[in-house]
């Protein structure tokens, strides 16, 4: 293999694989990046077999061609001190050369047979979004999915193509976060697995650092998207997601309209007066108000009014602030509609037609 | 004769028409009430509901039986009814019957030498009877009309002759009525439901082939046709995974055939209960057994844990003693040691002979360390963690972005495992599982006592299928986890539903903690050491496992923790949580400094 290049086409092109190999440490070959030249295209690939991620070199000159699998931290660093705008890569039997200004580097490579095969993206079947509207979709349900130790299908999102739209649900067990997207174009096809956790992240990252829509499809196993020069292939998470529709409550009547910044400010400076241990705050509705309330013994009281279109009856109830705060986050600014039942049963939060959120809530359980 | 002549006077002597209530002299020794010998008599058989059910049952068993179903009221409490096709009884037979020691499987002394049915001593149903209200029906095999008959505390009914199926029906209702002192010590429904279950358990994988059934308030708890194979049974009781892994073993000698099934040691249980023996057909709690079912698996346990097994020893009658205690529980061999012996052997061959299976990713993982290890051989040098080679650029990487939020304190996470700390006067080395235990332990200790706790409701509750037994103690448990905010249900057969747990452990697994919970329980759901239980359980699995990498954040959370907390230095089970190395310890290793004097 014989190639060269700007220095920051590489740069950019291995900067989105660097979170891949990044999350291995056990097995070298999982750190290395590979390096592939045909024609007049170089291609980059790294993967951890649970995601794998390719970028196009572009524009590059190849003037043989080859491929080359290298330990990802060394190129790096290497081709970030490297004096010159131009680099000039090749094979050397099993080592990859690079020389010029900076001096002469051989480096030791990997056997490319080695190298695990990650799958192919072709555009048939897929399903195009805009990459704001995916971002923005992934912002708002990522946070919900349950930590690595518990539920296994909930550790991912669930993405799912229905009604002509594409629906994402990430849920711990506590809360569920749900968001809508327009899709910008495609064919017929079925979208219907989780995805991993990381997966997703690395989707959002590529949608951000790409330009243009990104298309996506699903073969049963894999998630594959596509956008710009780079293209994703994430294992799909196996096993029966939780019925996502059955936790949505039909029926919540006392139907609260509120600034979501306002409400998200007030519930911030109440869980100040929380402990890890007793994470907890009260929501006491009123005609025409929320009270933020905390209440922990060894650290003190809080009371926080905040105004809100309400003209139902009391109620009040507690939560865990960090989720409440995680949904008002990820709707931002303007009005949040929050719907209650009773002080045992689920609560929903939501804005318009593109995000709902369901939380459950907390109670304080007499030990004695 | 002579014999039979003592024997009648002895009836006789007892029968006298002794001054019995009031008794005008406390001092005085005199020949109890036989109503009141009964009593007693039967109190050393029939303890509580589950005897009942087991003397029944075997009756069914020893009576040829291809079918018995069980039903039960209020944790047999209040009724405890069992049914068999067996072969029956007369009415002649059935007019013996409720007198002690009438029975029809041992005639002569000799027989007592070889017994080869479960019952033999005639004295169930009489002490049965004597304690409760007993309505018993029956009818032999090839009869076209059968027999009814009760008894109430111990009085005879008149015996009427009825239709009736082929088969026994004994109907026991209101267990100790007449003896309020054993009544009132009864344990609650589900302690004696899971002991029902247990002991029914064990019957039903001694006899694969009978089909039972046992319902409890109407309810279905198992049914269980006729299997053809031990597995199969084991199958339907704990499951098809947990067959699928079982390691046969069987070694035949002329006096004793030990055959079975054990599980590969990588699966072992919290306490002994698992074990299961059983000699001739019944189950058996026998020390040499139990030693070498132990011994065998020496070395490849972590202590404190136990071999899940089930061991089916067939020996000559008349080379064991089966007649040692009224349950027939234990049991006494001619030659102990030859039993432990070959029944050591028998596991020791299986265990030896069996290889772990590789699962698909494992055998991934076990190609890629061979690539490896190919790589080390060729000089490849080793690389440097990731970690070390970023530079500026936090974007790229997310360990990089971790290891700057690293506050300067002094610590590390090593081998995903322990915390090094330094320390004013050297290092200590902190296991993360059995601190954070403890910290669990004692915060929700703590919280209890100060009389609330916080309780996230589950949006979607787990639910968690368990076997009968387990079901029945998590369900006595319902009061003590309600009590820590773990809201659990009853959700059809044999399956629990978990609507609440308490805010602070986010990462339990549930399905984990309700099965410790059930390993560490045994038969007990009462009282204050079982809310103890529950919170070790929690604590337990609620707690960062070894193996999970934590970021430094939370490691600097847990020792801040540690430091605001008294007793922290041994987990809830007794471990240590710290080892503490000093700087004159370090020094002395390295020849620093020669140690004074």
């Amino acid at each position: 293999m014989k190639l060269s290049c700007q220095k920051s086409t590489m740069l950019s092109s291995l900067q989105l694989l660097g979170p891949v190999t990044a999350g291995t440490t056990t097995k070298p070959i999982l750190q290395a990046v590979k390096l592939e030249a045909i024609d007049d295209k170089a291609v980059l690939e790294a993967t951890d077999l649970e995601v794998g991620v390719r970028c196009l070199v572009e524009p590059v000159e190849v003037q043989e061609a080859g491929t080359v699998v290298l330990q990802e931290g060394r190129l790096t660093e290497l081709l970030r001190e490297w004096p010159e705008e131009k680099i000039c890569m090749e094979t050397r039997g099993s080592m990859c050369l690079l020389s010029g200004k900076g001096g002469v580097f051989k480096m030791a490579g990997y056997d490319p047979e080695e190298f695990p095969v990650i799958p192919t993206f072709s555009d048939e079947g897929s399903v195009e979004v805009s990459a704001d509207e995916l971002e923005g979709m992934i912002k708002k349900v990522v946070f919900a999915c349950a930590s690595e130790r518990v539920r296994h299908t909930m550790t991912g999102v669930l993405f799912r193509e229905e009604g002509g739209e594409l629906r994402m649900v990430a849920t711990d067990g506590r809360r569920l976060a749900f968001a809508r997207g327009k899709k910008s174009g495609g064919g017929k096809t079925t979208m219907d697995g989780i995805v991993p956790r990381r997966g997703v992240e690395l989707l959002s990252r590529i949608a951000t650092h790409q330009e243009g829509n990104v298309l996506l499809k699903m073969d049963g196993t894999h998630l594959l998207a596509k956008s710009g020069k780079a293209t994703l292939c994430s294992q799909l998470i196996e096993g029966q997601y939780p019925n996502y529709e059955e936790a949505v409550p039909k029926d919540n009547d006392k139907k609260v309209e509120a600034d979501a910044e306002g409400l998200a400010a007030a519930i911030r400076r109440a869980t100040i007066l929380t402990t890890a241990e007793r994470h907890l705050i009260k929501l006491k509705l009123q005609k025409g108000m929320i009270v933020v309330e905390a209440e922990t013994p060894e650290v003190g009281e809080a009371m926080v009014d905040v105004e809100v279109k309400y003209s139902g009856e009391d109620l009040e109830i507690g939560f865990n602030p960090d989720f409440l705060l995680d949904a008002l986050k990820a709707i931002e600014k303007g009005t949040v509609q929050l719907e209650f039942k009773g002080p045992a049963t689920a609560a929903i939060m939501k804005r318009s037609h593109d995000f709902l959120y369901v939380v459950m809530p907390i109670r304080l359980a007499e030990t004695t | 004769m002579k014999k039979t002549e003592t024997e009648m006077g002895k009836t006789k002597e007892v029968t006298s028409p002794w001054p019995l209530t009031p008794n005008p002299c406390p001092g005085r020794i005199h020949l109890l009430d036989p109503v009141v010998a009964g009593k007693i008599a039967a109190g050393e058989v029939i303890e509580r509901p589950t005897s009942v059910v087991k003397e029944l049952v075997e009756n069914s068993i020893d009576a040829g039986a291809s079918r018995i179903d069980v039903e039960l009221m209020d944790g047999g409490k209040g009724l405890i009814k069992v049914i068999d096709n067996g072969v029956g009884m007369s009415p002649e037979d059935l007019s013996m019957l409720f007198l002690k020691h009438a029975t029809s499987k041992i005639s002569e002394l000799e027989d007592l030498e070889a017994i080869r049915t479960l019952g033999f001593r005639g004295e169930a149903l009489a002490s049965i009877g004597v304690v409760s209200h007993t309505r018993i029906l029956s009818c032999a095999r090839g009869e076209a009309t059968g027999a009814e008959l009760e008894v109430k505390g111990g009085k005879r009914g008149e015996l009427k002759f009825v239709g009736a199926p082929e088969g026994t029906l004994v109907e026991v209702r209101e267990l100790f009525y007449n003896v309020p002192a054993r009544r009132k010590f009864l344990k609650a429904t589900p302690t004696e439901m899971a002991s029902i279950s247990e002991v029914l358990t064990k019957l039903a994988l001694s006899h694969p082939e009978i089909h039972f059934t046992l319902a409890h308030n109407q309810r279905e708890v198992f049914n269980l046709p006729p299997s053809p194979t031990v597995k199969d049974r084991i199958a339907t009781f704990f499951g098809q995974d947990f067959a699928k892994e079982l390691l046969f073993i069987n070694s035949r000698e002329p006096t004793l055939e030990v055959s079975g099934y054990i599980r590969p040691p990588a699966q072992s249980y919290g306490s002994a209960r698992m074990q299961y023996t059983f000699l001739n057909g019944r189950y058996v709690r026998e020390v040499n057994i139990s030693h070498a079912v132990q011994e065998s698996y020496r070395n490849l346990l972590p202590s404190g844990r136990y071999p899940i097994v089930f061991l089916f020893l067939k020996s000559e009658p008349s080379l064991v003693d089966v007649n040692v205690h009224p349950t027939k529980l234990e049991v006494r061999f001619r030659e102990p040691s030859k039993v432990h012996g070959q029944v050591l052997k028998a596991l020791k061959n299986a265990l030896t002979q069996y290889t772990p299976k590789i699962s698909p990713s494992l055998q991934e993982a076990a190609r890629l360390t061979s690539i490896i290890q190919t790589q080390d051989k060729t000089g490849f040098p080793e690389g440097l963690p990731p970690s070390l080679l970023q530079t500026a650029d936090t974007q790229t990487s997310t360990v990089k972005r971790e290891l700057q939020r690293t506050p300067s304190g002094p610590f590390v996470q090593i081998h995903r495992t322990y915390i090094v700390e330094e320390t004013p006067k050297g290092i200590n080395i902190v296991d993360q599982h059995a601190l954070h235990e403890i910290l669990l332990y004692t915060e929700l200790k703590n919280k209890i006592l100060e009389g609330q706790i916080p309780v996230q409701r589950l949006l979607i509750p787990e639910l968690v299928e368990l076997n009968s037994n387990d079901f029945f103690n998590i369900i006595g448990l319902q009061e003590s986890l309600a009590r820590v905010g773990a809201e659990v249900e009853e959700f059809g057969q044999n399956t629990i539903i978990v609507r609440s747990l308490p805010q602070m452990l986010k990462d339990l697994d549930i399905k984990e903690f309700i099965k410790d919970l059930t390993e560490r329980l045994k038969e007990e759901v009462e009282g204050e050491h079982v809310l103890d239980k529950v919170l070790k359980a929690l604590a337990c699995k609620g707690a960062v496992k070894s193996g999970c990498r934590l970021d430094p954040q939370e490691i600097q959370t847990l020792l801040e923790k540690r430091n605001s907390l008294q007793a922290v230095a041994r987990c809830p089970h007794g471990r240590p949580t710290t080892l503490f190395l000093s700087v004159e310890e370090l020094d002395r290793h390295f020849k620093r400094r020669t140690p004074k004097g």
